[in-house]
């Protein structure tokens, strides 16, 4: 469902697509900080490792399809020019301006 | 329909345009009309204007009142547009200009103009009114080859005839008194005079003789017509005069002027002066006879005796002037006596030789008498002493004009309109108040730099709490405490000052500036205007209002000098103060000399400057500075010597340590030569490069450098794949542009050279062919725009340069021009532009985020405010997806030009000459000064105003929209509380 979501949102920069990129990574890192609550109700069941290593799997694949989306959306700062502004003037040991 | 989106995008201003209300708020214009040539004041008690021809192409009226211009007529500042006479008759103004091609008649009251026609070639002598019975009708122009009377009701051409001999013979007096006959003299040059005598009605020459003057050189200054006709000629060799009647004699009579016990003065030649001319009757038969440069002698010639009225002495300057019946002689003295001017008031002795020394006799204490003189007796008029003094500026009077007029009591009054030395006119009234005065040599600004304005006292006090020693906490803390309290008590009374002023209407809020209440405003928009102009005199302009609060005349500066203004020490250095210098070069003896001055009071600084010996070719500002923080200048003279300003031990340790990194270029244009020198440990020099451009193909006409002051706040551009195309921002990079020294417009071409200014290397080159200038330049960041005509199509264009490095930077944190593998990759773009160009410059900004516009000074005195991004060689032909993404703008050939992007509005500069522009402490904004005969002051918002709230923004709605939101609030949680109250007791 949330591939769907994520589909249909488009790749354009507006509040509801970005919203909607926001809320579901936020979901999946709440759900990943709440990890050890979710631990202790699957402390009765037998296959406690392998549900658990799913739930992780699943919400990481999540987060992934979430940061794959803010990529493509171009909200990920990993281009050259998202650090033009940062960028500090090359320092001239020359003197050679004229007044 | 991605073009027509586009087109339509482009209609829409870029915020360039100012609101009614906004008008005059941050900007001023200041009209002037420059340099008297010609002028002419009414002889009346009430009138109320003073007609003047300039030197700056003006015909203009000014008001006797107050000096305010009343009308203006603002010609081409070419030769073209040159005044060569002016005649005032009545109610009209008769002027001849573009070297007497065009003859103009002026409606004085209003300024209107009756008529214009235009004559033929030949070069102008002189033109005078002539009259017939009784009345003025026609306007006679002399020319080398021709004379021709024009009417002086419409200008037609009543008859033109050609003069015989006009080979060998200089024709240069014209005289006519009513009589039907206009005489016309002719000099062959140490033979004879010829003079001819044509009749007004159908020009025919009634008479032609020949007098016999193989003494006389130039009819003009040493001969006059006076009295009926008589022809008044002074010769120095002879130590005598000449006369002679024009109707009824052909011998020239010497008379020796030992018989009137007079002398001229050695070496002087002596001139002779008439009264003006009666244009019906004959003219007065008494004219003063200059001696020396001081020495004047009232003479008459009546009924063939020459006699000696009265002798002046200490003259500086005569006048004559008629109202009714009487003619009165005006003196202009020096209270005490002329003497040489001290060689201490000099600032460099040789700027002046011995040739001028005559001429630089000063009037000891600056006081100048004005008295008149009854011309027939020499007699001196009772209580018409105008006393004034000129202390302040220190220049000499240098033209009088009398406005005499006869009181109730048939007594003579007058008014008097003097200018002195430094472009100055003053209007006098007895017994010496100055009604107005103008500063005209603000019309002809040449260089111009803004400098902060210092901190308060309070800010002063503040920062200076900082700079010094701590002297133990509780020292401190109380002196922290007393500039506290000094601060608050300042803010309490700029409090009270708006409260009081607030209840005033705004026309009558004077916010008077003066030198003691100078201090820098929050955002740094208000600055010190410092201009040099071309007569040598030095302003302090306080740039919000116009209000000139210092002027300074440097006396030994002759006509024609160029001017470099450099700022030494800005205002940030409490308690030293700012430091400004002045490079002036004399223009013929190519000698320089340095003054040293406080750019905010103007007085001349207690730093001795260096004596420069030898003639400066380049200079340059260190960014290093000594002990008391003034910058270090560099001079470099004519053997490749510098010479250090200051040259204290510190500099010259500093200099001595970075000298392997301190390069600078000559340029020579006669020779076509760049070259590159460095610094050597002992201030000696080597060459390092030379670029020899070939001055029989082309000539060097501009080399341009970037801005010191400018700061590039991005290093590349982003594109539109995220990518970023780094820009090439080498700082050391010059411009030059070459025009072809072949004409034709086949073959005339315009051609540009980057190159490194320290290692001589030739980055990019290129020509354009069928151009030629005048090139106007822009030289900035990465980027050069150029404007040139294009011979072919016969417009004007603009090519825009840009210089990248491409997606990679070569060494991201150091420059170096000597190590640069790489050359950058040029881009370039033409466009064509619907005017020409008067002056252009750059916007500049305090961190250079704000987008940048081209400021562009029009002919027609308007200054239009063009994005760069119009100018954008990466501008494509067919648009993509990644230029959309870009924003660039498609590539279309022209550039227009829209009223809403003047910044100046109705505001027209007239001859611009050039635009300054300086960042404020605001990022979004600059300072904008253009210059010419007007000058006009304004800030520019490129990016709009994204740092400040707008001038008109809401504080009353937003406001009272909080204000009812907390009161909504409070009153709905009390509300809720009762609810919630009377739930609880159900």
């Amino acid at each position: 469902m949330n591939l769907f979501i994520m589909y249909m949102a488009g790749n354009t920069i507006s509040i509801f697509p970005a919203m909607m990129v926001g809320m579901m990574g936020w979901r999946l890192l709440q759900a990943l900080l709440s990890l050890s609550t979710t631990l202790k109700l699957l402390e009765s069941s037998s296959a406690r490792l392998l549900q658990g290593l799913v739930f992780l799997v699943g919400n990481g694949l999540g987060l992934a399809l979430a940061l794959y989306k803010c990529q493509a959306m171009g909200l990920l700062p990993t281009h050259a020019s998202d650090w033009l502004a940062l960028v500090a003037p090359p320092q001239d040991w020359t003197l050679s301006r004229h007044a | 329909m991605a073009a027509g989106l586009w087109a339509l995008l482009l209609l829409v201003p870029l915020g360039a345009a100012v609101y009614e209300d906004q008008v005059g708020k941050f900007d001023w214009r200041q009209q002037y009309v420059g340099k008297l040539k010609f002028a002419s004041l009414e002889a009346a008690q009430g009138s109320k204007k003073l007609l003047a021809a300039t030197q700056q192409n003006v015909v203009a009226a000014l008001s006797s009142r107050n000096g305010e211009i009343l009308w203006r007529h603002v010609d081409k500042g070419t030769p073209e547009g040159a005044i060569d006479a002016m005649l005032v008759h009545g109610q009209d103004a008769i002027t001849v200009s573009n070297a007497g091609r065009i003859l103009r008649s002026w409606e004085t009251n209003i300024g209107g103009l009756n008529w214009e026609t235009s004559l033929d070639t030949g070069s102008f002598q002189t033109a005078s009114l002539v009259g017939l019975q009784d009345t003025v009708k026609y306007v006679a122009v002399l020319k080398k080859a021709a004379i021709s009377l024009h009417y002086l009701s419409n200008g037609h051409l009543k008859w033109v005839e050609h003069l015989p001999e006009s080979e060998s013979t200089r024709y240069q007096l014209l005289y006519s008194r009513g009589t039907g006959v206009i005489h016309v003299l002719g000099i062959v040059p140490q033979s004879h005079l010829n003079v001819l005598t044509f009749s007004v009605e159908d020009g025919e020459i009634t008479e032609q003789t020949k007098v016999a003057a193989p003494w006389l050189k130039s009819l003009n200054g040493a001969c006059s017509v006076v009295g009926e006709a008589v022809l008044v000629c002074a010769d120095v060799d002879t130590h005598s005069l000449y006369v002679c009647s024009l109707e009824t004699e052909q011998e020239m009579k010497q008379i020796p002027l030992q018989s009137l016990d007079l002398e001229f003065a050695d070496g002087f030649q002596p001139r002779v002066l008439a009264t003006q001319p009666n244009l019906i009757n004959a003219s007065r038969t008494q004219f003063f006879l200059q001696l020396s440069p001081t020495h004047f002698s009232l003479l008459q010639y009546k009924h063939g005796l020459l006699s000696h009225l009265r002798d002046f002495q200490q003259a500086a300057l005569v006048s004559f002037a008629t109202t009714g019946e009487k003619t009165v002689a005006a003196v202009l003295t020096c209270r005490s006596e002329l003497k040489p001017v001290n060689s201490d008031d000099l600032y460099a002795g040789n700027a002046l030789e011995d040739s001028q020394k005559q001429e630089s006799l000063t009037c000891s204490n600056q006081t100048y008498n004005i008295n008149l003189y009854l011309v027939e007796t020499g007699q001196r008029l009772l209580d018409t002493t105008i006393t004034f003094n000129l202390e302040h500026n220190g220049a000499k009077p240098e033209q009088l004009y009398i406005q005499v007029f006869l009181k109730k009591d048939d007594s003579v009054g007058y008014r008097a309109l003097v200018q002195t030395e430094d472009h100055m006119l003053m209007f006098l009234q007895q017994p010496g108040k100055v009604l107005w005065s103008r500063e005209e040599s603000l019309a002809e600004v040449v260089s111009l730099e803004m400098v902060d304005l210092p901190l308060t006292g309070a800010q002063a006090e503040l920062e200076g709490e900082f700079g010094k020693k701590a002297d133990g906490l509780l020292g401190m803390f109380l002196k922290r405490l007393s500039s506290q309290l000094i601060l608050l008590q300042a803010w309490t009374a700029h409090l009270w000052k708006m409260f009081y002023d607030a209840r005033k209407p705004r026309s009558q809020i004077k916010n008077e500036i003066n030198i003691d209440n100078l201090a820098r405003d929050e955002f740094n928009l208000q600055k010190m205007m410092v201009m040099v102009t071309a007569s040598g005199k030095l302003f302090g302009i306080e740039s919000s209002s116009g209000t000139i609060l210092w002027k300074q005349y440097l006396r030994n500066v002759r006509p024609g000098a160029s001017f470099k203004l450099m700022v030494q020490r800005t205002t940030a250095h409490f308690p030293h103060p700012p430091q400004c210098t002045l490079l002036v070069k004399d223009k013929e003896t190519k000698m320089s000399f340095l003054y040293v001055f406080n750019p905010i009071f103007g007085k001349r600084s207690q730093v001795a400057p260096p004596v420069l010996k030898r003639q400066i070719l380049q200079t340059l500002l260190l960014p290093i500075m000594d002990q008391d923080y003034a910058k270090v200048l560099l001079l470099i003279d004519d053997e490749y010597k510098v010479t250090a300003f200051p040259a204290t031990k510190n500099v010259l340790r500093q200099l001595e340590e970075i000298a392997h990194s301190i390069f600078f270029y000559l340029v020579d244009a006669e020779q076509g030569r760049l070259s590159g020198f460095r610094l050597k440990k002992d201030l000696t020099t080597e060459e390092i490069w030379e670029v020899f451009i070939s001055p029989e193909v082309q000539k060097i006409v501009a080399v341009k450098g970037k801005r010191s002051n400018e700061h590039v706040h991005s290093q590349g551009r982003v594109m539109g794949d995220r990518s970023v195309l780094y820009k090439s921002l080498n700082p050391n990079l010059l411009a030059v542009v070459t025009e072809s020294t072949d004409t034709h417009h086949e073959r005339t071409f315009v051609g540009i050279y980057l190159i490194d200014g320290v290692t001589g290397r030739i980055i990019h080159s290129s020509v354009q062919k069928k151009a030629k200038g005048p090139v106007h330049m822009v030289h900035s960041e990465n980027w050069v725009v150029y404007q040139y005509w294009n011979t072919k199509a016969r417009r004007n264009e603009f090519t825009v340069l840009e210089l990248y490095e491409g997606t990679e930077q070569y060494n991201a944190t150091a420059f170096s021009s000597l190590d640069r593998p790489l050359l950058p990759q040029v881009l370039q773009q033409s466009y064509i532009f619907p005017s020409a160009i008067s002056a252009m410059e750059a916007t500049i900004t305090e961190r250079g985020i704000t987008s940048r516009h081209l400021l562009i000074g029009l002919p027609s005195g308007a200054i239009l405010s063009l994005p760069k991004a119009l100018l954008d060689p990466r501008r494509p032909e067919i648009p993509t997806e990644q230029t959309r993404e870009e924003n660039l703008i498609p590539y279309s050939p022209d550039v227009q030009i829209h009223a809403e992007r003047f910044i100046n509005y109705n505001q027209t500069v007239s001859q611009i000459r050039g635009i300054y522009t300086a960042p404020s402490g605001l990022e979004s904004t600059c300072l904008v000064v253009a210059y010419g005969l007007d000058i006009y002051q304004t800030r520019v918002y490129p990016s709009k105003q994204f740092d400040v709230l707008k001038d008109d923004y809401d504080y009353v709605l937003i406001s009272s929209v909080l204000f009812g939101l907390v009161f909504a609030t409070m009153i709905t949680k009390r509300l809720a509380q009762v609810k919630l109250l009377n739930r609880a007791w159900r």
